[in-house]
């Protein structure tokens, strides 16, 4: 009994890892099709955009890099096509370096969906600049794109004021900069998509209004397609992250069984130090 | 004034001051006590511990920006280097960002010099990594396996790469203490180093360490805390008042 | 105080008024030049990079003539990865078709790998990390599972309360101490931040000349 509680409370790492990525696995093969919970700050993301009238603009910042592009994968497409159901102009622009492949990539699904470039969208160029450009963005919009051509769409974006909204698909800091450079001063509510691990610094700016809507990581994407009615890769990876879940939850049982085990034996080691 | 700045400049009056007592104090001879932080003690074990076993101190600094916490680990690390340089073990510090890099090697440098151990000093030994999270964390794991560190100190502004690094010196046996005021590094420290340093706490090391040579660091640490004190006045009287329907606390920091 | 050091010290103090400044008073002189200075601020970044690459070239050729290790080889490949990228960059642009395919067939797929591996060690750290060792360890185990439950749909199935628990974990006990720790770590910031302005710590700017 006392070497059953030792291997639980030490099961080898590489088993620990098989695990989980046979469950996945399993998971990714045999759907399940289940709920996905709602959070408050999808649904006041999507109440945001579908109170949106047709014909307004919007931004579509994106400061997505090459490790953030899993987590954004299912929220980015389901806030465009949400935007192209409902008529709204979108101006997209790469806050990132590294983001200007995935605006191409977004703007290729706008064309997809039946947009034009010109009429129904314009494609930004990146400046750098971060938290400086994002501001310029504000003070001085057109400036920041002299040499761009003149277009039906483009003509109507006069300043920042000319836009409803900022949506912000970021795995950084750029939507911290749009609370404070756009959404505060200019009063334009600000919708933001995170990394998973980012939703617990934003949650205060949504609770006190900085922010319109959260969503956070694939989940968030999930929420977001359930949500707009269209599910799509998002909702389809729901069940896998469930069970991955659940798998860390059974090793945590088995563990504490094993450690609880072996500490009544007097040969516990594990836990968090300095408690 | 700029609108909207006017509660801010009063905070930073009242910081100012309450600093400025507490530096004509300490012209008057008076020596303010600061209490030492858990994880300030292990690295002096830590870096006993690695003189011992013959191996080097690894000290990473993330790669996160040029912050504030970033400064206050160049004086832990100027204090570890000085004690690496007295006791002859080795230190391999890696750096995230090229601007951290220049600095650290400033900065072991000159302990190496004030220890009077220049000729131990190995430029090498402080090296620029890369920025991108990915593969700083790659290559800080490549680092722990092939220079066998006795210990993995991690202090600094750091990114998602905290949960790779700490975990695989973790699974290595170091000894980890960690020190940043990142929230989204703090969670992943807790769970695999030995002691953490949380947000404030690597400001008052950085004081606590450098009380007799510095002791404007102690000061400033006070003056943080008398801020600190009117910041959670200034919610208490707040929240009750806002709850109770008067607005006038929201109003005066609107100014 | 050396001469150098003198100026280092003169130098930051004197642009962190200004930019200091700035956040309170609107005064065109003053902004303009805080802009600048911002600006500069990129150009110094660039410059150190350049520095930071030479300092791994050397480290890498270091090793390389020395042979040091089993690996020394790797050294090999990180320089070929360090120079190729840049002079193609340079000569060719970032928007050429031969950069951005080095770009999405080595960096995209790499560092979407690696961060994926973030789950793996997460999965390793927490098995051994949540033990149930006293009262702060059962808090963290006991968050941390309500968390995950109210995440996932099965939880919303069979635990119908726990979506709504793992929302108020969320957004009331988490949300707080976010709230505290941003407070105390801004605090923090502006102590180091005045100690720069005031010329007090010179450790970063003299190359760790003590505040003396």
């Amino acid at each position: 009994m006392n070497r059953l509680a030792e291997w639980l409370s030490n099961i080898d790492v590489r088993i620990l890892q098989a695990g989980l990525v046979i469950v996945v696995v399993f998971a990714l093969v045999n759907p399940m099709g289940l709920s996905v919970p709602i959070t408050e700050g999808a649904t006041r993301a999507y109440e945001s955009i579908n109170s949106l009238p047709a014909g307004s603009k919007v931004i579509f910042a994106v400061s997505t890099n090459p490790g953030s592009a899993a987590e954004h994968a299912a929220m980015g497409p389901a806030i465009l096509k949400h935007l192209v159901k409902d008529k709204i102009k979108i101006a997209f622009i790469p806050t990132g370096s590294q983001a200007t492949a995935y605006v191409a990539d977004y703007v290729n699904q706008a064309k997809k969906l039946g947009y034009k470039e010109g009429t129904d969208f314009v494609n930004l160029p990146f400046r750098a600049g971060d938290e400086k450009f994002v501001a310029s963005l504000g003070t001085g919009f057109k400036s920041v794109y002299k040499e761009l051509p003149s277009s039906p769409l483009w003509d109507s974006m006069v300043d920042i004021k000319s836009f409803s909204m900022w949506i912000d698909i970021s795995g950084g800091q750029s939507q911290m900069w749009a609370i404070a450079h756009i959404g505060d001063p200019f009063k334009i509510p600000v919708v933001s998509g995170v990394n998973s691990n980012m939703i617990m610094n934003l949650e205060q700016y949504l609770k006190s209004g900085q922010l319109s809507g959260l969503l956070g990581g694939l989940a968030g994407g999930a929420q977001y397609e359930v949500l707009s009615g269209a599910p799509a890769s998002g909702v389809a990876s729901m069940d896998a992250q469930g069970f991955g879940y659940l798998w860390i939850i059974l090793l945590l049982i088995l563990g504490n069984i094993g450690y609880l085990t072996s500490k009544k034996a007097g040969t516990a080691k594990g836990g968090v130090t300095g408690d | 004034m700029i609108k909207g700045t006017v509660s801010t400049f009063g905070a930073l009056v009242l910081f100012i001051g309450a600093w400025l007592i507490f530096a004509s104090g300490t012209k008057r001879g008076k020596r303010f006590s600061i209490r030492r932080v858990a994880g300030i003690q292990a690295v002096d074990e830590a870096v006993e511990r690695c003189t011992e076993m013959g191996r080097p101190v690894h000290f990473a600094t993330g790669t996160g920006a040029l912050d504030s916490s970033m400064i206050a680990s160049f004086a832990i690390m100027s204090y570890i280097a000085t004690k690496c340089a007295q006791m002859d073990t080795g230190l391999i510090v890696s750096a995230g960002l090229p601007e951290i890099y220049q600095i650290s090697e400033g900065v072991v440098r000159q302990a190496y010099v004030e220890a009077g151990k220049m000729g131990s000093f190995r430029a090498e030994n402080v090296r620029y990594l890369t920025s991108a999270v990915a593969a700083y964390e790659i290559a800080v794991d490549g680092l722990l396996h092939r220079e066998n560190p006795g210990a993995n100190l991690m202090f600094g502004p750091f990114n998602a790469e905290a949960m790779m690094i700490a975990e695989r010196g973790n699974r290595l046996g170091l000894v980890q203490i960690a020190g940043t005021n990142s929230f989204l590094s703090l969670a992943r420290f807790v769970a695999t180093c030995d002691y953490v340093l949380i947000g404030d706490e690597l400001y008052s090391a950085a004081a606590y360490l450098f009380r007799d040579k510095e002791p404007d660091r102690v000061n400033q640490v006070l003056a943080q805390d008398v801020l600190k004190l009117g910041a959670f006045l200034v919610i208490l009287i707040g929240t009750i008042l806002t709850s109770s329907g008067n607005g006038i606390v929201a109003k005066l920091l609107a100014k | 105080m050396k001469g150098r050091s003198a100026l280092a010290v003169l130098v930051s103090t004197l642009t962190a008024l200004v930019v200091f400044a700035a956040r309170f008073v609107d005064v065109p002189v003053i902004t303009v030049t805080s802009q600048r200075i911002m600006e500069w601020t990129v150009v110094v970044a660039a410059f150190a990079l350049g520095l930071g690459a030479v300092n791994l070239a050397r480290v890498s050729i270091k090793n390389i003539s020395a042979r040091r290790g089993k690996s020394w080889w790797l050294n090999i490949v990180t320089l070929v990865f360090l120079v190729v990228p840049a002079v193609t960059g340079i000569a060719l642009g970032p928007n050429h078709k031969n950069y951005l395919w080095m770009y999405n067939t080595f960096y995209v797929p790499l560092n979407a790998s690696i961060v994926a591996l973030g789950v793996f060690w997460i999965c390793s750290a927490s098995y051994r990390a949540f033990r149930l060792r006293n009262l702060h360890s059962f808090l963290l185990l006991a968050s941390s599972t309500i968390v995950m439950i109210g995440s996932m749909g099965l939880g919303q199935k069979y635990l119908p309360y726990s979506p709504k628990m793992s929302e108020w974990i969320l957004n009331v006990v988490s949300s707080a101490i976010m709230r505290s720790m941003g407070i105390i770590t801004a605090i923090g910031m502006a102590g180091v931040g005045l100690r720069i302005v005031v010329g007090l710590e010179r450790r970063p700017l003299a190359g760790g000349d003590s505040g003396e």
